[in-house]
């Protein structure tokens, strides 16, 4: 795993050599370059101090001269009248003035005058130079030798207690019960874990308000479930205890008006419960609204017929395509259908309708029925709302399904009086569906 | 026995209603909070089966009101409510026992005759007066150590007034015990259903105090 505190030492130990090396490298360099102005002036000194007749009684005179210099004077008859060490000599080089000649595996600085016809040639090893400047160089940097593992030592140490808060936080985190969502400590942290702690609190907040929105679920489901099975279990009793033929048959009329009704709630509460849970429904399915209508309208043909209420469709745009699930959008239209259809009376009237209104595709459903007083419109889409004074069969979940399926198409819903002013107008505003860009 | 239902789904409501006329109570059945509210003014009620979460106005303010203004009925509470910290509620409200739904209909009818023993101050299951005895559980009766047949009407009759031995009951207290709201009666009914008594169980039985009552003797069998 990769440790900040590791990757920091490598790094910084990493960069501290490198600018420690460039620096000796430039201290050399430099330190060469002015060794040679130094040497060459002195060289040129050397040169100028030599008694002005040099012969052989000059030597003892410059006894003291530095081992690492050697002067050699000819006459000029090219006769070697003067060297400063007789076991070695060079060889004279014209070229008067300064110059760096290669001899004897090793370079020399040469300093040539000509004075008084003899030639005087003073050299030096180039190593006496570059040693020199070695030792300036590595005293300088000795001080940066010491610092780089001082530096290291404190980083690590810097590291180290800039990370404990992670460190508490993981504990913090450790020793929490997996429904403890409250948000973590974020004073006293540095900067970079305050903005990660706030982005966690963050995360943590929204994971309550889910997970509540969850519990509360559960909780209605289980009150509401209730109701169906308290109706099921007494009717079944009472059946049992029939005294006649008659109240018998009755009374299995009964059960099974209560046994659709706890299927129907049941099936109510996984379609909601599958729509909240699901991620990405509409992904890049189509459908056509006017076929669902079609076939929808068709499905519920006998219902209508069956409680006098005429069901009538108008789709002025049979083409009309939007981006969505048709299996959710049936489930959608037939949510809206059956609403209607309970609350209208015998005699009513339900219109679906499929227009498009500035490009937005609109789906429609008027019902005849009682309508929704305008307090209870926020109200009608919380799961198990149901009006006050509504006594219309149903589980309080239709609309709560319509609009997790409307939200999950970024579809929008209203809630209007009729145009006849009797009953309600429910409208499904789907996003504009563009095919050049889906194609 | 008279008894309110508050209770808004239609269903339960339905089944509930059902089975306690099989058991020889009126019942009026009422929907929503207000409704039970009115119906409570009178105080015409043994015990009241009340529902919590009701349209309207909620059980536990229907039953704080109602207990505010000393109202004697017994109250058991249905509901699907089932935290203990909503029992302990509605205990505390004022009501006398609480049933989870769903329910065992025998266990209700149980615990609606134990409520009914209590507020009359009865420790037997049974009532008995002057050699009859009635028992609410099984619908049986016995006059004088012979088991005798009664119809409905004629029990939930001898059992109004041998709640009360010796007590006179007037004939508009008895129809309201044997009648709920959407039961017709005829204006002479309960005279009816004594001259059939006294024809089983003798004319000196049940004794009428005219222009008051009616009353069953109080001496032991």
């Amino acid at each position: 795993m990769k440790s900040i505190q590791r990757q920091l030492l490598w790094w910084l130990s990493g960069g501290i050599l490198l600018a420690t090396s460039s620096a000796g490298f430039a201290i050399y360099y430099q330190a060469r370059h002015e060794a040679n102005q130094l040497f060459d002036y002195q060289l040129q000194q050397t040169a100028l101090s030599l008694p002005a007749h040099v012969d052989t009684a000059a030597i003892h005179q410059n006894e003291e001269l530095e081992e690492d210099i050697l002067i050699e004077v000819w006459n000029p008859q090219d006769k070697l009248i003067y060297t400063s060490n007789r076991a070695f000599s060079l060889p004279r080089y014209k070229q008067q003035g300064f110059q760096t000649v290669r001899a004897f595996d090793e370079d020399w600085r040469l300093y040539i005058e000509n004075r008084r016809r003899n030639f005087i040639q003073i050299a030096q090893p180039l190593s006496v130079r570059h040693e020199l400047a070695a030792s300036l160089a590595i005293r300088s940097l000795a001080p940066f030798f010491l610092l780089v593992p001082a530096m290291l030592i404190l980083v690590a140490v810097i590291v180290q207690r800039s990370l404990a808060p992670l460190e508490g936080i993981a504990q913090t985190l450790g020793k929490r019960s997996p429904t403890d969502l409250q948000a973590l400590p974020d004073q006293n942290l540095p900067l970079e874990l305050a903005t990660i702690v706030r982005a966690l609190n963050n995360w943590l907040e929204r994971l309550d308000k889910a997970l509540s929105a969850q519990r509360d679920f559960i909780a209605d489901a289980a009150h509401e479930l209730r109701s169906p099975l308290t109706a099921l279990k007494l009717q079944l009793q009472l059946t049992e205890r029939a005294k006649t033929d008659a109240q018998r048959l009755a009374g299995f009329a009964k059960l099974h008006d209560r046994i659709n009704r706890a299927i129907h709630l049941v099936e109510q509460l996984l379609t909601l419960a599958r729509h909240e849970s699901a991620r990405n429904p509409v992904a890049d399915d189509t459908t056509a609204l006017g076929e669902l209508v079609q076939e929808i309208s068709s499905d519920y043909a006998a219902t209508a017929s069956q409680k006098q209420v005429g069901l009538t469709t108008t789709v002025p745009f049979p083409d009309i395509i939007v981006r969505g699930n048709p299996h959710s959008l049936r489930i959608l239209l037939k949510n809206l259908l059956e609403n209607a259809f309970n609350h209208t009376p015998a005699g009513g009237g339900v219109h679906l309708q499929v227009c498009q209104e500035q490009g937005t595709p609109i789906l429609r459903v008027t019902d005849s029925g009682c309508g929704i007083p305008a307090e209870s419109r926020q109200r009608v889409f919380d799961r198990f709302y149901r009006c006050p004074g509504d006594n219309a069969p149903g589980t309080g979940l239709g609309l709560a399904i319509v609009k997790n399926i409307a939200d999950q198409h970024q579809a929008c819903i209203s809630l209007e009086d009729a145009p006849s002013g009797q009953g309600l107008q429910i409208s499904v505003a789907f996003p504009p569906y563009n095919t050049s860009a889906h194609t | 026995m008279r008894l309110l239902l508050v209770e808004d789904d239609p269903m339960i409501g339905e089944s509930l209603e059902e089975s306690l006329h099989n058991e020889n109570y009126a019942v009026d059945w009422v929907r929503d909070g207000h409704s039970a509210e009115l119906a409570l003014e009178h105080d015409l009620y043994d015990l009241v089966l009340l529902d919590l979460g009701l349209p309207g106005k909620q059980g536990l303010e229907v039953l704080t009101a109602y207990r505010k203004r000393k109202g004697p009925a017994a109250v058991l509470i249905l509901t699907a409510r089932d935290a203990p910290s909503d029992r302990v509620k509605g205990l505390d409200s004022g009501a006398d026992d609480y049933l989870i739904k769903p329910f065992d209909l025998d266990e209700l009818l149980a615990r609606i005759r134990a409520l009914l023993r209590r507020k009359s101050g009865r420790i037997q299951t049974e009532l008995s007066s002057a050699g009859l005895v009635l028992n609410p559980a099984t619908h049986e009766a016995v006059f004088r150590g012979q088991p005798l047949h009664l119809s409905a009407r004629e029990f939930g009759l001898l059992q109004v007034l041998l709640e009360t031995p010796g007590e006179v009951v007037s004939r508009a207290r008895l129809e309201e015990k044997l009648y709920g709201w959407n039961e017709e009666i005829e204006s002479n009914t309960v005279e009816v259903y004594i001259h059939m008594l006294r024809k089983k169980l003798g004319t000196d039985f049940i004794k009428n105090v005219r222009g008051v009552g009616y009353k069953v003797a109080a001496s032991p069998a």
